[in-house]
């Protein structure tokens, strides 16, 4: 058994450290668009409301790029089965990005439980 | 080129905490809410092909499955989970079921496409903070 203690972890000049085969998730977040607000996350400054089902979410520390430099997935929840959600995502820059999210085929709602997860490299 | 060997990385400060430098060397990211805290792989009923961090599921009748994690979330809210249903039925959907989920369940229902739900395997992920 070894213990390493340490606040911060940088390569030998000063960079990103490498993790063995894995990588870690650089931004995620639990909002509630019924109040306009996030509930948990990491790395998220701010939720905006833009209509019903609409929002635009910014993050505190941005990515390396635009709509191809990061993988983003969203999920709402639900408690019906027969009113299956769904999250789109319209507009992606590094600093954040605009999402709508609804039920059945184009109708927009405004979900308590709005969760997406972003994986790819930081500015 | 250097390469530390160790099994456990421990914050000096807060212990659960370490910053790790960014891809574009600009700012630091935290390395433990960066961490997928659980995932799962698991079939149309509800075994798992593979998982991280659950101890067992539940199978509460057609497309509509829970699973208990090990070591639970903080709190119901306090994590974000995403997934994908692994079938060939086009249309499939899989979503969050706000009616069992709690800080140490995680469930989902899967739904086809005509809207109703349907037994599928599927592929689900966590991050969050942990208790």
């Amino acid at each position: 058994m070894s213990t390493l203690k340490a606040d911060t972890i940088q390569n030998t000049s000063g960079g990103a450290a490498t993790l063995t085969k894995q990588s870690a998730a650089k931004a995620w977040c639990n909002a509630d668009h019924t109040t306009n607000s996030i509930s948990s996350s990491f790395n998220y400054s701010s939720f905006t409301d833009i209509n019903t089902g609409d929002s635009t979410l910014a993050f505190t520390s941005s990515m390396s790029g635009a709509s191809t430099a990061y993988s983003l997935n969203g999920m709402a929840a639900n408690n019906s089965a027969s009113t299956e959600t769904w999250s789109r995502f319209y507009t992606i820059t590094a600093g954040g990005y605009s999402v709508r999210r609804g039920f059945t085929t184009t109708n927009e709602h405004d979900w308590s439980i709005c969760m997406d997860q972003v994986h790819g490299d930081l500015a | 080129m250097s390469t530390i060997l160790v099994n456990t990385l421990t914050g000096t400060g807060t212990a659960g905490s370490i910053a790790v430098t960014g891809e574009g060397n600009s700012t630091t990211t935290n390395l433990q809410q960066g961490l997928a805290k659980a995932w799962l792989s698991a079939t149309s009923t509800v075994s798992f092909y593979d998982s991280f961090n659950f101890s067992s599921g539940t199978d509460h009748g057609t497309g509509d499955y829970s699973y208990s994690l090990t070591n639970a979330y903080a709190t119901r809210t306090g994590y974000s989970q995403a997934g994908a249903v692994y079938t060939s039925a086009g249309g499939s959907t899989i979503t969050r079921n706000s009616s069992r989920d709690a800080a140490g369940t995680v469930a989902m229902e899967v739904t086809n496409a005509a809207g109703t739900a349907a037994d599928a395997s599927k592929n689900v992920m966590t991050h969050g903070d942990l208790a």
